[in-house]
């Protein structure tokens, strides 16, 4: 069929339209947008093209952990192509190390610029600058996460992770305790932390007591524990040797210290797991 | 051979008039500029984005330039009728189509080596720096992708008016880079019948993929192995030269007629 070279505009019109309609309908589907926010369509529109985005630029920071490598799929054609593509664009399993983890920075700073509800984003800033041995750069990263998300917990308990590895155990306490009660406090909305990291969170808080000399705190936060995981032996035990009595101070050192050796020798994929709360 | 460089002359000439490449170098200065004032939590050391994105500009400008440049070449003499005067002369349409795609390569490689120099030159002011042999090797293997472009532009317009040649080739350079590498995925768990064309295609279309070493130079993977360079190279040296035979073979026949050239 020939088109009238006069429709060929309109033609073009609708099919321009037809794209921006598909578009929003895509990204207005996406959950994006903080439950109880009240905001007109354009809004909602613009900010999941921001959301999309953030989680691209995020998705290149962690293309930049794996040195430049992405996901490939297995390659069907071997031979020539196969051997030279292999050279050409590395698919070995490798993670930048130590202060090469900042460089992951600028796509995290733009992903947090692009959507500053981007936890994964602020919390992986946050590991990076930790990783690169630059605590204070991490701190200065969380606090600005908490300008942003005031009741995201994640970022308390990460917080409070970092402070305890710098033996700030009343501030480290502080963090626990509002990480444990914004993750109470979420009754009606999905749990943001799995029950492996509320358990971890009471285990850390239980180290930050003992090394306080407060010992019925950390009892307690052990006991918390086991009524979650009943099964798990280490954790009785644990509890048995504080209720033994004993010097608190130096066995929660010699805690911490075979956490920190613990974090330094895992496989960087899990610590970077590890470290999100 | 001075036929060639003569015609070859004609294009870089033509290249300086429009000042093609100054403006590359004005968006490529101006797009690093903009990356270098962005804060990124007070880190004033880091330099792989300003490399990767610089040599991601520097590819998106040159692909732009080679096509561009390359595809103007026949079809502005014709438009001209510039072309009666150039084939009044002795020189064969092999002569031709060898001298415009040489003085187009060489003009859109010097073009590229400019914009290599600038990212280089921002990377060097922010404190870091590139491999030395695994940017040569990232440099070669991008002059051997400007030629393959170059000659598919020619080729093309010797068969399609300018604008639809350019258009075709964004498209079949496009889909070289980035439909052939994608073909064994797509062909895993497909049916035979489906996997055998995508085979044929895999093997059909160019792989311009392989002429990206810009990975290995971002993140400091290193240097390829000199096998694996040569033979890239030489895979790109056929398809430049294929491309050319079937320019000249499309364009030795082709009649211009003042009447009907606009």
């Amino acid at each position: 069929m020939i088109v009238r070279a006069t429709w060929q505009p309109w033609l073009g019109l609708l099919a321009l339209w037809t794209g921006a309609f598909v578009t929003a309908c895509f990204l207005l589907h996406q959950p994006l947008l903080q439950s109880g926010q009240q905001l007109s369509a354009w809004a909602n529109l613009l900010s999941a093209g921001r959301a999309e985005m953030s989680r691209s630029l995020y998705g290149r920071a962690e293309v930049y952990f794996h040195r430049g490598v992405e996901d490939r799929e297995r390659q069907a054609f071997p031979g020539y192509f196969g051997q030279w593509l292999q050279a050409v664009a590395p698919t070995e399993h490798r993670h930048a190390e130590d202060a090469e983890g900042l460089e992951t920075m600028p796509w995290l700073r733009w992903a947090t610029e692009m959507d500053p509800q981007n936890m994964d984003a602020w919390l992986d800033a946050a590991y990076a600058a930790a990783y690169a041995n630059n605590p204070a750069l991490s701190l200065k990263i969380l606090a600005a996460a908490a300008r942003h998300n005031p009741r995201d917990e994640r970022l308390y308990a990460q917080r409070g992770l970092l402070l305890l590895h710098q033996r700030s155990f009343a501030q480290a306490t502080r963090d626990f305790d509002r990480a444990l009660q914004l993750a109470a406090e979420r009754k009606t909305e999905a749990a943001v932390l799995t029950q492996a990291e509320l358990i971890a969170i009471l285990k850390n808080k239980t180290l930050c007591a003992e090394m306080l000399g407060q010992r019925e705190t950390a009892m307690e936060q052990l006991r918390r524990c086991v009524a979650l995981e009943p099964a798990r032996v280490v954790t009785r035990e644990w509890l048995a040797t504080l209720a033994a009595g004993g010097d608190l101070r130096t066995d929660a050192e010699q805690r911490l210290r075979g956490m920190e050796t613990a974090a330094r020798h895992a496989d960087p994929d899990e610590r970077h797991e590890e470290s999100k709360p | 051979m001075i036929r060639l460089w003569v015609l070859a002359r004609m294009v870089w000439l033509d290249l300086f008039r429009r000042k093609d490449p100054y403006v590359l170098l004005m968006v490529l200065g101006a797009l690093l500029a903009a990356l270098l004032s962005f804060d990124i939590f007070g880190l004033g050391n880091l330099v792989r984005y300003l490399k990767d994105v610089g040599l991601l500009l520097t590819w998106l400008l040159a692909w732009v330039l080679a096509v561009q440049l390359a595809a103007r070449q026949l079809p502005q003499e014709e438009r001209r009728h510039t072309i009666f005067s150039l084939i009044a002369k002795p020189i064969t349409r092999a002569d031709l189509v060898l001298g415009k795609w040489l003085g187009a390569w060489l003009a859109a490689a010097a073009g590229t080596a400019l914009l290599y120099a600038a990212t280089w030159l921002v990377v060097l002011l922010r404190g870091g720096n590139f491999e030395l042999v695994t940017l040569m090797q990232v440099l070669l293997l991008h002059l051997c992708f400007l030629a393959f472009v170059t000659a598919l532009s020619i080729a093309l317009t010797t068969i399609l008016t300018q604008s639809a040649a350019m258009t075709m080739a964004y498209l079949l350079t496009g889909a070289g880079y980035f439909l052939a590498a994608r073909l064994p995925v797509m062909a895993t768990g497909a049916a035979p019948a489906k996997t055998n064309v995508l085979l044929v295609l895999y093997y059909a279309l160019p792989h311009l993929e392989l002429f990206d070493l810009r990975q290995r130079l971002v993140h400091d993977w290193g240097p390829i192995p000199a096998g694996v360079l040569l033979g890239i190279l030489g895979y790109g040296a056929l398809w430049t030269a294929g491309l050319l035979l079937l320019a000249w073979l499309a364009y030795r026949r082709t009649r211009f007629t003042r009447g009907e050239m606009t």
